[in-house]
């Protein structure tokens, strides 16, 4: 067979298969022998080989008439159920966990400069400063001439600090001295001048006089089927306080997002965080915190929640036994078990 | 007397054959952005009723409304969503359990309720509120990029591009003023920082839709997937913005079982998945009239391999040879609407 006939011979069946494919009735079949990880646990409700019929009229032999996504709500029931066997103090934390990883993270936000997709892309370093922490922030995009970035009060508009972008190590960088007591409802402007339009982009952040500050941790001892650490806090405005902690196992894997609320008074005060027994089974020790935060929560309509820091980054847990510790499951709570009720009701709906 | 009694009872009948009444949990509906507010400073308990009045106001027992021209943190709770959760809490209304029906930027309220309102009831002398799950619909916890948007372009409207100002006109219905309100908050970083880990474990059932009002015009700003105003990123609960394709690992939002490379990995804590349909947007998620297919939207896969469960989906096969794909629905789905589907869902 020469190469024109094998050509010809190509061209000649592909265009019977387009042809076929085009003028081939369109019909649906069920199909139970479904290829994939769900074939096995899904009801499929028909079984028979109808590859001959219109799905229309196998939908319509049916006759379903139940209504109900009591399947989902069986899935979320098992899940809810399996997060409830943990204390809400010491809850599992996985790799895919980003937001209590990354609980300051900022998100870089685009802004269109014309119809063909060009876009000037900002962002910060992180959502929310601590005072005396610079501003960091950060412009990408083509033809960018100059650009620059003011702090303005959202109430009064004021402009209460600003600076031009600057061009280093390729990119337009700002590096902005911070202020103590800058107002709480705050944003940042950043005006781009490019192909002689000037593009605003507003971006959402928070600048704050820290109210309390985490100072220092006591080594970890065992209380009942809790590991505890008592974190030494600084505290300059009195209130109902939450302290977060991410756990880490020496590979360096999250083990369990920690937290813990308690009432502080001005002053050198203290509070406990708890890794339950069952987060801490068959992990690598030594264990370190990190990512912690501090918050005064609001105690009334009206009043923003306050934010603390912490002078420490990483803590390590030496030296701790974990077979000190009581193997006593958590029991979940009496709210927890009524919306695992409600989710089971509606699994067992239709 | 006797007559007036009939009369009574007969009236007491027809208040309480409600179907809301019917069901478990009281029903508590909190709605979400109403553009026209940021134009009108239009009245808000009729902005609320009408904003429900396709479907979920005659079922509800409650409803939480709020301006759209308010800040969260600041007028809508101080002079909306408070006076509710004292008249709840003093009523014991919520005894029994509430369930918070919530839709788009309603979303972001009730986890700021969530929250605070142990804290608030507690400190005045109030016993919190027994909220035992929201059922969110087109949430928008996770922001709207279309809310960075108009922020930004409210600087300098001669900013404007061309499709920005079509897909802002769209969304906002009008142009532009000073009274930003909400949109502040529906910014994607703020409504990410917007109490995003409560303390009440209090499941977050999700419903999903992936049309679109606009005719896709604002869809080019969304990040990911979206319903004309929110990515999947929000809707579906995720736990950081992105372009994701699907809530689920195995399901497509048109109901096709297959590997989605592009699914959520992770989410906000308690946050849950549970329906999806190419066929709903933003608004029509709402309404009683059913617009197509619906999927479930788990994407639990451990739990899908490990159990065996029977449901009330189907699948069915289109296509042919290279082309044959496998689809997952809910049953009925094309002819009932999604909020008909939900509201089955819950317990009577």
């Amino acid at each position: 067979m020469n190469q024109s006939t094998l050509i010809k011979l190509v061209t000649a069946i592909s265009v019977l298969l387009i042809v076929g494919y085009l003028l081939w009735p369109e019909k649906s079949q069920l199909d139970s022998n479904r290829a994939g990880v769900v074939d096995s646990t899904v009801k499929v409700i028909a079984t028979d080989n109808v590859i001959e019929a219109p799905m229309v009229a196998i939908e319509e032999e049916r006759n379903i008439s139940l209504l109900s996504s009591s399947k989902s709500a069986f899935l979320i029931s098992k899940v809810y159920a399996g997060e409830i066997n943990f204390p809400v103090y010491s809850q599992p934390l996985k790799i895919t966990d980003f937001d209590r990883l990354n609980p300051n993270h900022f998100n870089p936000q685009s802004m269109p400069i014309d119809n063909e997709g060009g876009v000037i892309k900002a962002s910060l370093s992180k959502y929310r400063y601590s005072y005396p922490e610079p501003i960091v922030a950060l412009l990408e995009g083509e033809g960018i001439k100059s650009a620059s970035f003011s702090l303005i009060n959202l109430e009064t508009k004021e402009v209460l600090l600003s600076e031009a972008f600057q061009w280093q190590e390729n990119s337009w960088q700002l590096n902005l001295a911070g202020k103590e007591d800058l107002p709480e409802a705050i944003h940042a402007k950043i005006v781009v001048n490019v192909d002689a339009k000037s593009i605003p982009i507003v971006l959402a952040l928070k600048y704050i006089n820290p109210i309390a500050v985490i100072e220092s941790f006591e080594p970890a001892k065992a209380e009942g089927a809790d590991m505890v650490i008592n974190a030494n806090i600084t505290v300059k405005e009195a209130g109902l306080y939450r302290i977060r902690a991410n756990l880490f196992d020496a590979d360096n894997h999250p083990i369990a997002h920690l937290v813990s609320k308690d009432k502080l008074t001005v002053g050198h005060q203290s509070m406990l965080l708890k890794a339950h027994q069952s987060v801490l089974q068959g992990r690598k020790s030594p264990f370190y915190l990190s990512t912690f935060m501090i918050e005064l929560m609001s105690p009334s309509p009206g009043i923003r929640k306050k934010f603390g820091e912490s002078l420490i980054n990483k803590y390590e847990i030496k030296d701790f036994a974990l077979s000190s510790l009581d193997t006593s499951p958590y029991e979940a709570s009496k709210q927890e078990k009524q919306r695992l009720e409600l989710l089971q009701a509606m699994a067992n709906k239709g | 007397m006797i007559k007036k009694t009939i009369i009574l009872t007969a009236l007491l009948f027809g208040i309480f054959s409600n179907s809301a009444l019917s069901k478990q949990y009281k029903i508590v509906l909190i709605h979400g952005l109403q553009p026209l507010q940021l134009i009108n400073n239009s009245d808000v308990s009729a902005g609320g009723q009408d904003y429900w009045s396709g479907y979920w106001d005659n079922l509800a027992d409650a409803r939480i409304d709020w301006p759209s021209y308010e800040r969260i943190e600041q007028k809508i709770t101080t002079d909306y969503v408070w006076p509710k959760l004292k008249e709840f809490s003093q009523s014991n209304f919520c005894d029994p359990g509430c369930i918070f029906v919530t839709h788009s930027t309603g979303d972001l309220v009730a986890r700021y309720i969530i929250e605070n309102q142990e804290t608030w009831l507690s400190n005045a002398g109030l016993s919190p509120l027994n909220i035992v799950a929201t059922f969110d619909i087109a949430g928008a916890g996770g922001g709207s990029e279309l809310a960075d948007l108009a922020v930004s372009v409210a600087e300098a409207t001669e900013s404007y591009t061309f499709l920005l100002e079509a897909a802002l006109e769209a969304w906002l219905g009008g142009d532009l003023t000073d009274e930003m309100g909400v949109l502040h908050d529906l910014k994607v970083n703020n409504a990410r920082q917007l109490a995003p880990f409560p303390d009440s474990r209090i499941p977050r059932l999700r419903f999903i839709g992936d049309a679109s009002d606009y005719l896709g015009v604002t869809s080019g700003f969304i990040q990911g997937n979206d319903d004309g105003v929110v990515g999947s990123h929000s809707s579906c609960g995720g736990n950081q913005q992105g372009h994701y394709g699907s809530c689920s690992n195995l399901v497509d939002f048109d109901g096709k079982l297959d590997n989605q490379s592009d699914a959520i990995t992770g989410f906000m804590p308690y946050h849950y998945p549970m329906l999806m349909s190419d066929s709903y947007s933003h608004g029509s998620l709402l309404e009683s009239v059913a617009e197509g297919k619906v999927t479930a939207a788990d994407s639990q896969e451990s739990l899908l391999s490990n159990e065996s469960i029977e449901f009330d989906t189907y699948q069915k096969t289109k296509g042919w040879w290279l082309w044959k794909s496998n689809y997952l629905y809910v049953e009925d789905s094309d002819k009932n609407s999604l909020s008909e589907l939900v509201y089955a869902a819950m317990p009577n």
